[in-house]
């Protein structure tokens, strides 16, 4: 667990609004927070390059660390300790050289001397664990769903909409974002070992792999510079969220795109499976109606990653319930969206997320939504993602999809002489 | 009209008498058929080319050979599901290695992933490590990757290796997944 030698600060109650307060069933959904929810995002200690490598006043930094360790699986001991990441939440360590993405900065976080003169975040600061495990009483996705399913059953339900009856969702939404602040999942509110902490063994130390190559080493691998997939847990963070809805009474649709596209559909009043046993990048849903309250079960999906945030398993599935929230006027202002995820291999435990996806306007008004046909612009030369010009002649080394081509980019170019764990092929015969 | 419809129309026609038999029939129907060719193509002109999003040139048609080998990963993509397999050598105690030393590793193309589903063909039932024996049109410019086209595929069993030279399908307790035997040398 967290080391307890520095003094984190949870947020305080959360004001209350339309949004972001879903109806509570007890036990089953819409659970509140204790803390100010969306989380602020931990700041930088200081900017400017007088900060470089300073570490706060009462804080003593490790003598090995991230950004000075030379093999950082023999740093495991560290990994838990918020010092090990200069008290850096992960997408600070991942931004260590940028302002974010599609953001170059002149002044960048690392330094003048990096990695070593990397900049330190707020220790002060952490969203509370307990706001991110899961508030209910399940182990799997199923139990929820049943449990979900059971408690509509008692009112009467599932509600078996028509065309005339159902809630009228269709349209483009946004992201909600009071004050800036944005869900735990795009990992700006939290410090590295309160994220490690919700992670198996394995999990963690690929989380930790992650980090360093993005910090460290610089060398990126996100799924869209390479044209791969972005994987079912990109919704909840910066990329292709499904910000489009159509609504009918058999299936909700839930699209977006930006640098990839993500495809989602809803079957009201299914069973799995809904098809042969092939994982599927954004999984198999189905669900149904309590009232005007959509409640859906994901699974059958595939293993991947995000950067900058933890891999998932095949194990992983996903409760949603999305609620709608209307102003006084009884117009529709947006859909809270809360979703718990389940991923045994992964995850501790199951982990809660509340988003709010704001109405924007129909279909009748917006712009097209466009379908994403990714054309390669990078490739990796010496394990970077880089531009290409036509013409040019690279060597090229193709990766395993399904065995983390992420990090057998990093295991060949930056992981030379550490002593990773032996993960050597083995498959019976010499 | 590609050597693979071809297979598969004379697959369609060939249905009576043991299964390894109907595979040398089918072989044999590729060469001389022309009224399976003239079905397929009145049949590939009423479903459309479904599937037919690259061309298969790059396959021998005319041969079809036997992989018996260790399952590195199977990839389950949308259009062509893959297999990744270490081949054994002849004596079956080893893997297959290329110049450097490296186990040499055959992909093994296959149709749409839920049709492999449907054979019972996915990660569980076929995971690292596993035995098989499968047939494929081997690429002609000896690049170690194939099409399945309609062969068999066996999985041997748990503890079990066939014989020097042998396949799956030789050993006890070996099962078939999906239609079609293996070609025979």
């Amino acid at each position: 667990m967290l080391t307890a030698t520095l003094a984190l600060v949870a947020g305080v109650v959360s004001p209350v609004s339309a949004q972001l307060q879903p109806p509570h069933v007890p036990g089953l959904r819409g659970a509140p927070f204790e803390s100010l929810h969306p989380p602020p995002d931990v700041r930088s200690h200081g900017d400017g390059p007088e900060w470089d490598g300073r570490s706060p006043e009462g804080i003593q930094p490790l003598e090995t660390d991230l950004f000075t360790s030379r093999d950082f699986y023999l740093d495991r001991d560290l990994w838990l300790d918020p010092r090990y990441w200069r008290c850096n939440s992960p997408r600070q360590v991942t931004d260590m050289r940028s302002g974010g993405p599609g953001v170059a900065v002149a002044d960048a976080r690392i330094g003048a001397y990096p990695p070593a003169s990397a900049r330190w975040g707020d220790c002060t600061m952490d969203w509370p664990r307990e706001n991110i495990v899961s508030p209910y009483p399940f182990e799997s996705a199923q139990a929820h769903y049943e449990a979900l399913l059971a408690d509509a059953q008692s009112r009467g339900g599932p509600t078996d909409h028509t065309y005339e009856s159902m809630p009228r969702w269709d349209g483009v939404y946004s992201e909600h974002l009071p004050d800036g602040r944005r869900i735990w999942t795009y990992v700006r509110a939290n410090q590295v070992p309160t994220i490690l902490s919700l992670l198996t063994p394995e999990y963690r130390e690929r989380f930790v792999q992650q980090l360093y190559h993005e910090g460290v080493t610089a060398a990126h691998q996100w799924n869209a510079s390479y044209c791969r997939p972005e994987g079912f847990m990109r919704q909840w963070a910066t990329g292709p969220t499904p910000n489009h809805m159509v609504v009918t009474p058999d299936v909700v649709l839930l699209l977006g795109s930006t640098g990839d596209n993500v495809s989602r559909t809803v079957r009201i009043g299914r069973e799995f499976p809904l098809g042969p046993n092939v994982p599927q990048w954004y999984g198999d849903t189905i669900g149904f109606w309590d009232g005007d309250a959509l409640i859906a079960w994901t699974a059958n999906v595939q293993a991947w990653t995000q950067h900058t945030s933890w891999e998932f398993s095949y194990e992983l599935e996903a409760i949603e319930i999305f609620t709608p929230v209307h102003g006084d006027d009884g117009a529709l202002l947006g859909l809270d969206w809360e979703t718990v995820i389940y991923d045994p291999e992964a995850l501790e435990e199951p982990v809660r997320i509340l988003w709010h996806r704001t109405y924007v306007e129909g279909w009748d008004t917006s712009e097209r939504l466009t379908f994403v046909e990714c054309a390669f612009r990078y490739y990796p030369m010496d394990g970077f993602a880089t531009q290409v010009a036509p013409g040019t002649v690279i060597e090229y080394r193709i990766p395993d999809l399904l065995d983390r081509p992420w990090a057998q980019t990093w295991e060949e170019h930056f992981e030379q002489g550490m002593q990773r764990p032996d993960e050597e092929l083995d498959l019976g015969f010499e | 009209m590609t050597m693979k419809n071809l297979f598969k129309a004379a697959a369609r026609t060939t249905v009576a008498g043991p299964r390894r038999t109907a595979s040398a029939t089918i072989r044999n129907a590729v060469a001389t058929s022309k009224v399976a060719a003239a079905w397929i193509l009145s049949t590939t002109l009423l479903t459309g080319l479904a599937h037919a999003h690259h061309s298969y040139s790059m396959y021998d048609g005319a041969v079809y050979k036997v992989i018996t080998g260790v399952i590195v990963r199977i990839v389950p993509n949308a259009a062509h599901f893959e297999m990744h397999i270490v081949p054994l050598n002849e004596a079956r105690d080893a893997l297959v290695r290329d110049e450097s030393g490296d186990p040499q590793v055959w992909v093994v193309q296959m149709e749409r992933a839920r049709e492999a589903a449907e054979q019972g063909i996915n990660r569980e039932t076929f995971p690292q490590g596993t035995i098989l024996s499968v047939g494929l049109h081997p690429r002609r410019d000896g690049v170690p990757a194939g099409d399945r086209g309609d062969a068999g595929l066996y999985r041997c069993p748990a503890d079990g290796v066939p014989q020097p030279g042998l396949h799956c399908d030789s050993v006890q307790g070996s099962n078939s997944f999906g239609p079609g035997e293996l070609p025979q040398g």
